[in-house]
C-alpha cells in the first residue's frame, strides 16, 4: 500500500507544482487523471524519489521512501514519460544491463527474467535488434518491459499511451491490465479513456491538488440526471456560457454541441445524456 | 554488480563508430611515429629510452580519447534521456560511478594501445621496453585524462565544461614544457632546462621524464630502462595520486540534473531564432559560458608563459626586449594549439548542437536554409577565433607596458588576424565539413583530431616572421601564396556541408567525399610550391651592402687608437654598451694576438630571421637584432649576453679570418674555440672573475646536454667536426683551464705560435701548449667528477674555524659512445669556502682535506672556478656543518 501525505513543491521559478496532495492506494490498477501542468510527472517523479518534495511524506509498504530512498528503488518499477535509450544498443542486452543495476546479480536469472518479459511485451523476436531503432509502441513495450524487471511492488507507468495508435494502445492495455494482481500500479495519463478501461480506483489532479477521488463508476453516477446535451449555432455559444454551467463542447457533424451541468433542464432544446468519465474530468478541472 | 557494468561499459564504448576512429588515429600515430624514426639515428627504435619517449609523446593524444570516453559514460544517461530509468534503479553509487569509469578507462586505454599495433606493422617493438613504458607512462597518464574528465563531466553534467577541463590539462602540459625548456617544444634555447617544479605538474610525465634522462649519453639512451626514481617516481606518484582523487570527487558530487524542463524549452525557443545574426548571436550565447570564460584565463597564462620563456627567458641568462615581432612570434605556436582545441572541442558541440537537443526536425522544417546554419556557425567560430587573438593582442601590449617599451606597431599585431587567425578559421571550415560526414558527434571530434595531426604535419603554412628591421620582409608573400588557394578549397568545403546539412542519403555523401578530395588534391597539386627549403644565403659583404641601403639605419662612431668603430643600428638601447664592448675586446685580443687587422670595425644589426646569432665579416660584424640589439641590460644582475656576442664576433677578426683555420677536424677549435677564448678574456676584463664564471657554468650545462643529445658519435675536441656543443662548449671550457694551468702567458705564447702556422688545427695549439694535461682534455674525451661528501666545521680555541672536507673524485676517459673507463687522478683543483678558495691535490677517491677559515664557514665548494669537466656539477657544493 502507497500512502501520500501533505506533498508539497514550488519550483524555483515560483510555479506550486503540488499543494497538499493525500492520497493511499492499493494494490491494482490506480488512475491519476489530470490536465498538461496539474502536477502530475511532478507526483511520478517524486513518488519515484526522482526528486524531493519540500513538504509532505511518502510511504509504501511501511516504508518511508523519502528517508529511504533506496529501499523505494529495490522495489519500483518506473516507466518515464517521453524516455530515451543507448544508441545502437540491443533490447536483450539494455535489459540485462538494467537487471544488473536493479541487482539481479545471478546471470542465469538475470537471463530468465529478461527473456519471460521480452515474451510478455511481445519483443522476442526484434530483441537483438537495437532498441533505438524500434517504433513509438515498440519503445513504450520496451519501458514496461525494464520496469517490470525484479517484480516491483510498485509500479509507476507515467503518460504511456501518449503518441500510440488504437492498436499500439490497445496492447498496451492488455498488458498493464494483467499487472494489477500483486503490485501497486500507478497510471498517470491525461487520457480519459485509459482510466475509464484499466482502472478501478482514481483521482484527479489540478493545480497540484486531489480535487477528486474515488472509483470511476461511482464518480459517474453522481452526476446521473444531471447532464444536458443541445446543439446550438456558433454564434450563440458566448450567451449560453455566460447563462448556464457549459462543461464542454464538441463538434458533431459540424454543429456545435454543448454539455451542460444542471439539476433540472435548463431550457427548451436540452435533452438529458448520460455522463461519462469525461464530464467527469471537465467538471472536476 | 561492479564487474557486470564494466564489463557493459567495455561493450558499449568499444561498439560505437568513435572507438573505431579512435583505434585508427592511434594505430596511424604509432605508424607514422615509427616510420618517420622517432627519436635519433644512432639510438635503435626498440631501446627502452626511445619507447618511453614516443609512448609519452603518444598519450598526449589519449586526452582526446579519453574526453571522448569518460564524458560519454557520465553525459549518455542525459544525452540519450535514459537518466530516469537509470536513477530509479537501486544501483549503489559507488559501484555505478567506478563501473562507468573504469570502463571508460579500460576502453581509452584499449584505443591507446592500437598505436603499439601501429608501431609494429611499421618495425619490431620488444615486449619488456613497451610493456614498462606503456605501465610506466600510459597507464597512469590515461588514468589521470579519463578521472579529471569523468570527475568534472560529473560535477557539471555540462559538455562545454568537460571540455574546458581538458583544456586546462594541456595548457598545464603546455606550460610545464615551456617553463623547463621541453625537446618536445619548437626551440630549444641553450644554457636552460629541467626544473622540480614543472617536473612535477606536468601531467604527462614528460617533463620529468627528460629532466632525469638530460644528461644520459647515447650508450644510456641505447639500452637502460629509465629508471622509476626522483622526480619522476614523484611525478607518476603524484598523478596517481590525483586520478583517485578525482575519483573520489566524482563519486561524491552531488546528483545534479542537468536541466529542468523548462529551461530545456528556453533553450530551443532560442535556436528558432530567423535572422542570420539572430543565428549568429545565439551561437555565440551557447558558447560563452561561464567554463568557457575559464578558458580565456587560461589563454592569458598560457600565452604569458609562452612569450616570458621566448622573450624574457632568452639565452644565457638573458632577457629582451618586448618587441612586438619577437611577441607575435612567440605566440604563433600556442595560437594554433588554443584554436586547434576550440575547434575540435566547442566546434564539435556548436555543429551537433541541433541534433542533441531534439531541435534538428523542428529546425528542419522551417524555412531557414543549410546555408545560413553552416555559415553562422562558421562565422561564430570565426569570432570565437577573433576573439582570442583579441585577446592576445591585449597581453603582448601589456606585458610591452609591463617592461616599459613603447613601440607598439599595432599594424604588426593585427596581422595576427590574417597570419594565426585565418589559418584557424580554415581549419573550422573543414571541420564543419567533417562533422557533416560523421555518423554522431564523438566520432566527429576525432576524425577532426586526425585532420587537425595531418594537416599540420604535411600542410603547415609557412611561417612569418616579422623583423623590425625588414618587416615581413618575404615570407609574408609565401604565406599568402600558400593561404589563398586554401582559402577558396575552404569555401567549397563549407558549401558541400551546406548541402549536407538537412539530408545525408548515402549516395550525397559519397559524392560530396569525392568532390573535396577530389578538389582538394588537385588545387594543392597546382599550388605546390616548386621550389623545395631554400638554402638561405650566406653571408656576404655584398649583401650587406645591400641591406645597408634598403634599411633606414642610424649610425654611432668611436675612434679608438687608429681604429674607427662604426654601429649601423636601428634599436639603441645597447650602442653605448656595445661600444665600450668593441673597445674593451680590441683591447685584449691586440694585447694577446697581434695588431688589428683593418682600419674600421663595423657592427651592422641584421633582421631577426638571418640564419645565425652573430656572424664576422673582414671589419664587419653583423648581430642578430633580437640576440643583441633587443637584448634587456637593465638589470646589471644579469649576465652580460652583449659583451659575449661583441667579443665574440670581433675575436673571430683573427681567428677565423686574419688566422685561416684547417677545414679538417679539429680546425674549429681554431676558429670557435679561441672565439669562446676572446669571450672570456673580454668578459674578465669588463665584469671580473664572476663572470667568467658564470659564462663557464652554462657552457658546462651546454656541453653536458649537447653530448646527452648527440645523434652520432661524442669525438675529442681535436677531432672535432660540426658540434657545437663541442666547439664551443667544451672549448670554452678546456681553454680556460688551460689558461688556469699554464698561466695566461703560457697561452699568449702558444696563440702567436700557432698563428704563423699554416692552415692550423686543435692539435697545432696542443703542441704549442705542450702539456700532458692539456694533451689530455684535447685529445680525449676526459671527464672528472667532483663530490662533497662531507662538510664539517668546529670552533678552535683562537676564534677561528677548523673545516674538514671529505671529498670524492674520479676521473674518466669516455668513448665514442659514453662508455667510461676510470683514469688514475693527481691533480690540483682550486677549493672555495665561502670567498676564501685555494688549490689542493686532489687523487682519485676519496680525499680527506683540512683548512682554517677566520669567520664562521657556510659553503664548501670544489672547482669554484669551473677548471674541469664535471659530468655531474650539481653536488659540486655543500653546505658546513656547524655546531
Amino acid at each position: 500500500m502507497l500512502s501520500l501525505s501533505g506533498l508539497t513543491k514550488t519550483y524555483s521559478n515560483g510555479v506550486r507544482a503540488l499543494d497538499g496532495v493525500d492520497l493511499t492506494i492499493d494494490r491494482g490498477l490506480f488512475g491519476l487523471l489530470g490536465p498538461n501542468g496539474a502536477g502530475k510527472s511532478t507526483l511520478m517523479r517524486t513518488i519515484a524519489a526522482l526528486q524531493d518534495p519540500d513538504e509532505g511524506s511518502i510511504v509504501l509498504d511501511g516504508i518511508d521512501v523519502r528517508a529511504n530512498p533506496q529501499e523505494l528503488r529495490k522495489r519500483l518499477g518506473y516507466l518515464p514519460q517521453d524516455f530515451g535509450v543507448y544508441p545502437g544498443i540491443s533490447a536483450v542486452v539494455l535489459l540485462d544491463h538494467i537487471a544488473v543495476l536493479k541487482g539481479i546479480s545471478d546471470r542465469r536469472a538475470r537471463r530468465r527474467e529478461v527473456d519471460e518479459l521480452l515474451e510478455l511485451t511481445n519483443l522476442a523476436d526484434v530483441k537483438h535488434k537495437a532498441v533505438s531503432t524500434y517504433s513509438g509502441g515498440m519503445r513504450q513495450r520496451f519501458g514496461i518491459a525494464q520496469a517490470l524487471l525484479g517484480k516491483p511492488s510498485l509500479i509507476i507507468v507515467d503518460e504511456p499511451t501518449a503518441g500510440l495508435d488504437p492498436e499500439e494502445r490497445n496492447r498496451f492495455h492488455n498488458l498493464l491490465s494483467e499487472l494489477g494482481e500483486n503490485a501497486v500500479v500507478l497510471l498517470s495519463t491525461h487520457i480519459v479513456e485509459d482510466v475509464s478501461e484499466l482502472c478501478s480506483r482514481m483521482a484527479i489532479l489540478s493545480g497540484g491538488r486531489v480535487v477528486r477521488e474515488g472509483e470511476p463508476a461511482k464518480l459517474i453516477a453522481e452526476l446521473d440526471g444531471k447532464l444536458w446535451r443541445r446543439t446550438v449555432p456558433k454564434s450563440a455559444l458566448a450567451e449560453f456560457r455566460a447563462k448556464y454551467e457549459v462543461v464542454a463542447t464538441r463538434l458533431f457533424a459540424g454543429q456545435t454541441q454543448i454539455r451542460v451541468l444542471a439539476d433540472e433542464r435548463p431550457e427548451h432544446g436540452f435533452e438529458p445524456v448520460a455522463p461519462d468519465l469525461e464530464d467527469v474530468y471537465f467538471i472536476a478541472c | 554488480m561492479l564487474n557486470d557494468i564494466v564489463i557493459f561499459e567495455w561493450r558499449y564504448h568499444t561498439r560505437q563508430a568513435t572507438f573505431l576512429a579512435a583505434a585508427a588515429l592511434f594505430a596511424l600515430m604509432g605508424g607514422a611515429l615509427a616510420a618517420l624514426g622517432f627519436g635519433a639515428d644512432n639510438i635503435p627504435n626498440n631501446s627502452p629510452y626511445l619507447v618511453m619517449e614516443a609512448f609519452g609523446f603518444l598519450s598526449l593524444f589519449a586526452l582526446f580519447a579519453a574526453a571522448v570516453f569518460a564524458a560519454n559514460a557520465v553525459l549518455r544517461d542525459d544525452d540519450s534521456r535514459m537518466r530516469d530509468i537509470i536513477d530509479s534503479t537501486p544501483a549503489p553509487r559507488f559501484a555505478f560511478v567506478f563501473g562507468r569509469l573504469a570502463g571508460a578507462y579500460v576502453a581509452t586505454l584499449t584505443a591507446v594501445a592500437f598505436s603499439i599495433a601501429g608501431w609494429m606493422t611499421i618495425t619490431s617493438l620488444d615486449a619488456r621496453p613497451s610493456l614498462y613504458a606503456f605501465a610506466v607512462i600510459t597507464m597512469p597518464n590515461v588514468l589521470f585524462c579519463v578521472a579529471l574528465i569523468f570527475a568534472v563531466a560529473m560535477l557539471t553534467r555540462s559538455s562545454i565544461a568537460t571540455y574546458a577541463a581538458s583544456v586546462v590539462v594541456y595548457v598545464l602540459y603546455l606550460v610545464a614544457s615551456a617553463l623547463s625548456n621541453s625537446p618536445l617544444m619548437a626551440q630549444s634555447k641553450a644554457g636552460g632546462g629541467g626544473g622540480t617544479i614543472p617536473s612535477l605538474a606536468d601531467p604527462f610525465g614528460l617533463t620529468a621524464f627528460f629532466d632525469v634522462t638530460r644528461h644520459w649519453t647515447i650508450a644510456a639512451k641505447s639500452t637502460a630502462f629509465v629508471p622509476l626514481t626522483g622526480v619522476l617516481l614523484a611525478n607518476r606518484a603524484i598523478v596517481i595520486g590525483a586520478a583517485i582523487a578525482l575519483a573520489f570527487v566524482a563519486w561524491k558530487a552531488p546528483r545534479r540534473r542537468r536541466t529542468t524542463t523548462s529551461q530545456v524549452v528556453e533553450g530551443q525557443a532560442e535556436s528558432l531564432s530567423y535572422t542570420f545574426n539572430g543565428r549568429v548571436a545565439m551561437e555565440l550565447r551557447a558558447f560563452f559560458t561561464k567554463p568557457v570564460l575559464l578558458l580565456y584565463l587560461l589563454w592569458i597564462g598560457l600565452a604569458v608563459t609562452e612569450i616570458n620563456s621566448d622573450v624574457f627567458e632568452a639565452e644565457y641568462g638573458s632577457t629582451m626586449y618586448p618587441a612586438t615581432g619577437l611577441i607575435i612570434n612567440a605566440l604563433m605556436q600556442p595560437l594554433f594549439i588554443i584554436g586547434a582545441l576550440l575547434i575540435i572541442y566547442f566546434g564539435a558541440e556548436m555543429y551537433w548542437r541541433e541534433r542533441r537537443t531534439r531541435m534538428a526536425p523542428i529546425i528542419d522544417s522551417t524555412p531557414v536554409s543549410g546555408a545560413w546554419m553552416i555559415a553562422s556557425k562558421w562565422i561564430a567560430m570565426a569570432t570565437v577565433i577573433a576573439s582570442i587573438v583579441v585577446c592576445s593582442i591585449g597581453i603582448g601590449v601589456t606585458m610591452q607596458l609591463a617592461r616599459g617599451y613603447h613601440d607598439f606597431r599595432p599594424l604588426v599585431y593585427l596581422s595576427l588576424f590574417y597570419i594565426a587567425g585565418l589559418p584557424l578559421v580554415l581549419y573550422a571550415a573543414a571541420s564543419l565539413l567533417i562533422h557533416a560526414l560523421s555518423p554522431n558527434k564523438y566520432t566527429g571530434m576525432v576524425l577532426v583530431v586526425m585532420f587537425l595531426f595531418l594537416a599540420r604535419r604535411y600542410d603547415a603554412p609557412p611561417q612569418p616572421r616579422y623583423s623590425d628591421l625588414i618587416g615581413f620582409g618575404d615570407t609574408l608573400r609565401a604565406f599568402s601564396g600558400f593561404i589563398l588557394p586554401r582559402a577558396a578549397i575552404a569555401m567549397l568545403l563549407v558549401v558541400i556541408a551546406t548541402t549536407l546539412w538537412r539530408q545525408r542519403r548515402k549516395t550525397r555523401l559519397a559524392l560530396g567525399c569525392a568532390v573535396t578530395v577530389f578538389v582538394i588534391g588537385t588545387v594543392l597539386y597546382v599550388t605546390r610550391d616548386v621550389e623545395a627549403n631554400q638554402e638561405p644565403e650566406r653571408p656576404s659583404v655584398r649583401a650587406t651592402e645591400k641591406l645597408l641601403a634598403s634599411v633606414p639605419y642610424q649610425v654611432a662612431k668611436r675612434q679608438h687608437g687608429n681604429i674607427a668603430i662604426e654601429i649601423d643600428y636601428q634599436h639603441p638601447m645597447n650602442v653605448a654598451h656595445m661600444l665600450d664592448v668593441a673597445e674593451a675586446s680590441l683591447d685584449v685580443l691586440q694585447e694577446t694576438v697581434g695588431p688589428y687587422p683593418h682600419k674600421t670595425l663595423r657592427i651592422v644589426e641584421t633582421p631577426s630571421d638571418s640564419p645565425y646569432g652573430g656572424f664576422a665579416l673582414p671589419g664587419i660584424v653583423l648581430l642578430r637584432e633580437d640576440r643583441s640589439f633587443l637584448t634587456d641590460m637593465r638589470d646589471p644582475n644579469r649576465f652580460d649576453l652583449i659583451a659575449r656576442r661583441v667579443a665574440h664576433e670581433v675575436s673571430h677578426q683573427w681567428f677565423g679570418h686574419s688566422i685561416i683555420a684547417s677545414r679538417e677536424r679539429g680546425g674549429l677549435v681554431i676558429t670557435e674555440s679561441l672565439a669562446k677564448y676572446g669571450e672570456l678574456m673580454t668578459l674578465e676584463k669588463l665584469h671580473g672573475r664572476d663572470s667568467v664564471r658564470q659564462l663557464l657554468e652554462m657552457e658546462l650545462e651546454r656541453y653536458l646536454s649537447g653530448r646527452a643529445r648527440e645523434t652520432d658519435r661524442e669525438v675529442p675536441l681535436n677531432r672535432v667536426a660540426l658540434q657545437p656543443y663541442l666547439y664551443y662548449s667544451k672549448g670554452a671550457i678546456v681553454l680556460w683551464a688551460a689558461r688556469d694551468l699554464l698561466g695566461a702567458d703560457a697561452m699568449t705564447n702558444a696563440i702567436r705560435t700557432i698563428a704563423k702556422e699554416p692552415q692550423p688545427t686543435g692539435a697545432n695549439l696542443t703542441r704549442a701548449l705542450h702539456n700532458p694535461l692539456v694533451d689530455e682534455w684535447m685529445n680525449d674525451i676526459t671527464l672528472y667528477d667532483f663530490r662533497i661528501d662531507d662538510a664539517h666545521a668546529s670552533h678552535r680555541g683562537d676564534g677561528r674555524w677548523d673545516v674538514l672536507l671529505r671529498v670524492n673524485a674520479t676521473k674518466v676517459r669516455s668513448d665514442a659512445r659514453g662508455n667510461e673507463r676510470p683514469l688514475p687522478l693527481r691533480e690540483s683543483i682550486g677549493i672555495a669556502i665561502d670567498d676564501q678558495s685555494e688549490k689542493r691535490e686532489l687523487h682519485d677517491g676519496m680525499n680527506e682535506l683540512a683548512f682554517i677559515t677566520n669567520a664562521k664557514p657556510q659553503r664548501a665548494t670544489v672547482d669554484p672556478w669551473i677548471t674541469r669537466i664535471d659530468r655531474n656539477p650539481r653536488d659540486n657544493s655543500k653546505a658546513v656543518q656547524a655546531p
